[in-house]
């Protein structure tokens, strides 16, 4: 080595061993850039903050750029994994449908509502009556009526692909004839159908199979499906348990179910059962015998309330007319109304009384008639009183009435005598007090008119008695002064005149001594003797009738010193 | 009790209505009749004491070029008969493409191979080469048994065999 060499080496030796790191570190960078493991390995920790930090500036400029790779990639999920997406939405899709359709079916019964509230018949009586009982709204009944027609025969749940029954459940009566069978040969109808209509190449599914009244409703998951068999349509209340039992399977054992390999050991087989058993058991509560019975008993209420009813309405209607006969009767039997032309009517609850009166006080009479407890009636009087000036005709009538009532009862004969101004009263009043009422009753009917009574009021019918000596029939001067003056007495002279009705009776008694013949001998002359006398005095034969008793009164009460030596003067009526 | 479901896939006029029909009803007619859709066979297996297996036998319309299988009915099937008329060399070709279709559609499941008509195959040698030469071609396949509808030649066996591999 020269010298130049050495001194080159010497001076520049540091600078060319970094010449050749630097080289070698260039060499190793570019060899790296080149190698896409290496650049991969080196950005790799960089990504997510970078990610993180762009997203959270700039995130409205990534949406438009990554949404159609969002897009692509859904689809391409649903295409290849569909049965995975299927029963991964399957819970949420259900959900989101049932209550979709419960908002629409709140729809329909609202206006179901309205429109079977515009409309009448018996059932709609019987439903409304339910309604009330159960507290259901009545489209609600309706609808459920509607379903009192279906009937679930038989409930399959069976593997989508290989369609193998995992389990079956059927009513007694109605099992399936080789259930297996039906289970495939239900998903080979289930894939030609798929095949034959949609060519597999959408997502459509075979839902219903309808045979005549039977239909098979067929509800799908991913790796499973529900077969159900029925008869009539299927109900809101249905479809959701068939929704909602298919729910729980594919919530509970998706994986179970897509890995059934044929061996039902496997498998959760009680609790599927269990859940199967459901939907068979909504048949329970809707079968057609309760509705029958429900309907009978309907019918006989209906009969037992007409029963009652018609009963009732009857027998008011005989109670009814029964006081209207009686209260016809007493109007008809009083002497002082029967004269009006008084209506008597009983219409529902009202008795009507209705007519023309002449006077309040007939009016009172009239009220006085109509008992005080009616039943329940309401009295409604519609009598008129027609307080205007009587002609002589009507006030005779009516006086009249009055009078004629009066003299029924034994002891008054009253006559009258009317003018336009006076009514003149004669013949006799049993007392006082009669006489006084009979004024009064007067009074109200004549209004202004003046009445003017001669009645007598004592009237008196105690008998007269005559006495006689033993062995005596002629009668002694003491008799014949005794007679006179009886005779001539104002009362006798104006009962004779006046009670045209009572006759005289004269009975001759005898004592008791003597034989009976004798004594009826002498009874007998003696009345005859007081009779001939009398009549010498005037009075009429035929106002006198004898009578003899072979015996003594049975109360002498005047003398006794005459031992029933007598004759009696009696009033009698005729 | 453990179901399988078996789908017998093959071209058209193979033979594989006439097997299941021997095998379940122990019937063989020589009247061919054309497979529509699905037609579905039901037949306990009893392999041994404790065992039974009830098999679902598929009987699928065979594959014509007009139409194609329809791969719902092979799904979830848990064996598989590919049968070929053993006279018939382009159904034998046919293998190929059903074996394609299995692979595609199913998981690992066991597949025979039914060379069937050996009744109509007078030469016993034919037959023997055909199935060396089938088993170094698709060494997937499980057993290739000739088989007769006809004289019921390895009919039990084919399904017994298959119900055994598939437990």
């Amino acid at each position: 080595m020269d010298e130049y060499s050495k001194l080159k080496s010497l001076l520049v030796s540091e600078e060319h061993e970094q010449i050749e790191e630097l080289q070698r570190n260039l060499e190793l960078l570019l060899k790296e850039s080149r190698d896409p493991e290496k650049i991969i390995e080196k950005i790799l920790p960089l990504i997510n903050p970078i990610f993180s930090q762009t997203l959270k500036n700039s995130q409205k400029e990534f949406i438009p750029i990554f949404s159609p790779l969002i897009s692509l990639s859904i689809k391409d999920q649903v295409k290849n994994e569909r049965d995975n997406i299927v029963d991964a939405l399957y819970p949420v899709m259900g959900s989101m449908i049932s209550k979709f359709v419960a908002e629409a079916f709140k729809d329909i019964m609202i206006e179901i509502n309205s429109k079977v509230q515009l409309t009448f018949s018996f059932a709609m009586i019987q439903r409304k009556i339910m309604s009330k009982i159960k507290g259901i709204p009545e489209a609600e009944l309706l609808l459920q009526n509607s379903a009192f027609l279906f009937k679930v025969q038989n409930v399959f749940l069976i593997h989508k692909e290989s369609g193998i029954l995992i389990s079956e459940h059927s009513l007694s009566g109605q099992e399936a004839i080789e259930p297996d069978m039906v289970a495939s040969m239900l998903t080979a109808i289930k894939s030609f159908a798929n095949d034959w209509i949609s060519k597999n190449s959408d997502y459509l599914e075979l839902n219903e199979i309808e045979f005549g009244n039977y239909k098979i409703r067929l509800e799908v998951a991913g790796c499973c499906y529900l077969a159900i068999v029925l008869t009539g349509d299927a109900n809101k209340n249905l479809q959701q348990t068939i929704s909602s039992t298919l729910e729980y399977f594919v919530t509970a054992y998706a994986s179970e179910i897509s890995n059934f390999d044929g061996d039902v050991s496997k498998l959760p087989l009680e609790d599927i059962n269990s859940h199967l058993g459901k939907i068979l058991n909504l048949n329970t509560h809707v079968e057609t015998k309760k509705t029958k019975k429900n309907l009978k008993f309907i019918w006989i209420f209906a009969f037992i309330f007409i029963l009652l009813t018609t009963g009732y309405f009857s027998y008011q209607a005989y109670t009814k007319s029964k006081l209207e006969q009686e209260l016809k009767e007493a109007i008809y039997q009083d002497p002082q109304l029967n004269i009006y032309n008084l209506n008597i009517d009983i219409q529902w609850n009202d008795l009507i009384l209705k007519g023309r009166l002449p006077a309040k006080s007939l009016h009172e009479r009239l009220l006085h008639l109509i008992p005080k407890k009616l039943d329940g009636l309401k009295l409604k009087d519609e009598i008129v009183i027609s307080e205007t000036i009587l002609t002589k005709e009507e006030k005779n009538l009516l006086i009249n009435s009055v009078i004629t009532a009066y003299n029924y009862a034994v002891g008054n004969q009253i006559y009258y005598d009317l003018t336009p101004s006076t009514l003149h009263l004669y013949g006799v009043v049993k007392n006082h007090t009669v006489h006084e009422a009979l004024l009064k009753q007067l009074s109200k009917l004549t209004e202004q008119g003046k009445i003017i009574s001669s009645l007598n009021e004592n009237f008196q019918l105690k008998p007269l008695e005559v006495y006689f000596d033993t062995k005596k029939v002629l009668l002694n001067d003491v008799n014949k002064v005794q007679l006179d003056k009886w005779l001539n007495s104002n009362k006798v002279k104006n009962n004779l005149k006046i009670y045209k009705n009572m006759n005289l009776l004269i009975i001759g008694f005898s004592d008791s001594k003597g034989n009976i013949q004798n004594n009826m001998k002498y009874a007998l002359q003696r009345a005859e003797n007081v009779v001939q006398y009398l009549k010498s005095k005037g009075l009429t034969k035929t106002r006198m009738q004898t009578l003899g008793i072979p015996v003594p009164p049975k109360k002498t009460s005047l003398n006794e010193e005459y031992e029933g030596r007598v004759v009696q003067i009696k009033w009698i009526k005729r | 009790m453990i179901t399988k479901k078996i789908v017998l896939i093959g071209d058209f006029s193979t033979g594989k209505t006439s097997l299941i029909r021997k095998y379940v009803d122990n019937q063989f007619s020589d009247e061919y009749l054309t497979t529509i859709g699905v037609k579905i066979s039901k037949k306990i297996v009893d392999l041994n004491a404790e065992n039974d297996v009830q098999l679902l036998i598929w009987d699928i319309e065979g594959h014509t070029d007009a139409k194609a299988m329809n791969p719902a009915y092979i799904m979830g099937a848990n064996g598989i008969i590919i049968v070929c008329d053993s006279t018939r060399e382009k159904s034998i070709d046919s293998i190929k493409d059903h074996l394609q279709t299995c692979s595609k559609l199913l998981k690992k499941v066991p597949i025979i191979i039914a060379l069937n008509k050996s009744d109509l195959l007078n030469d016993d040698l034919t037959m023997k080469e055909l199935q060396t030469n089938l088993k170094n071609l698709y060494n997937e396949v499980e057993f290739i048994y000739p088989t007769s509808a006809k004289d019921g030649k390895n009919v039990e066996l084919i399904f017994t065999n298959l119900a055994q591999s598939m437990l």
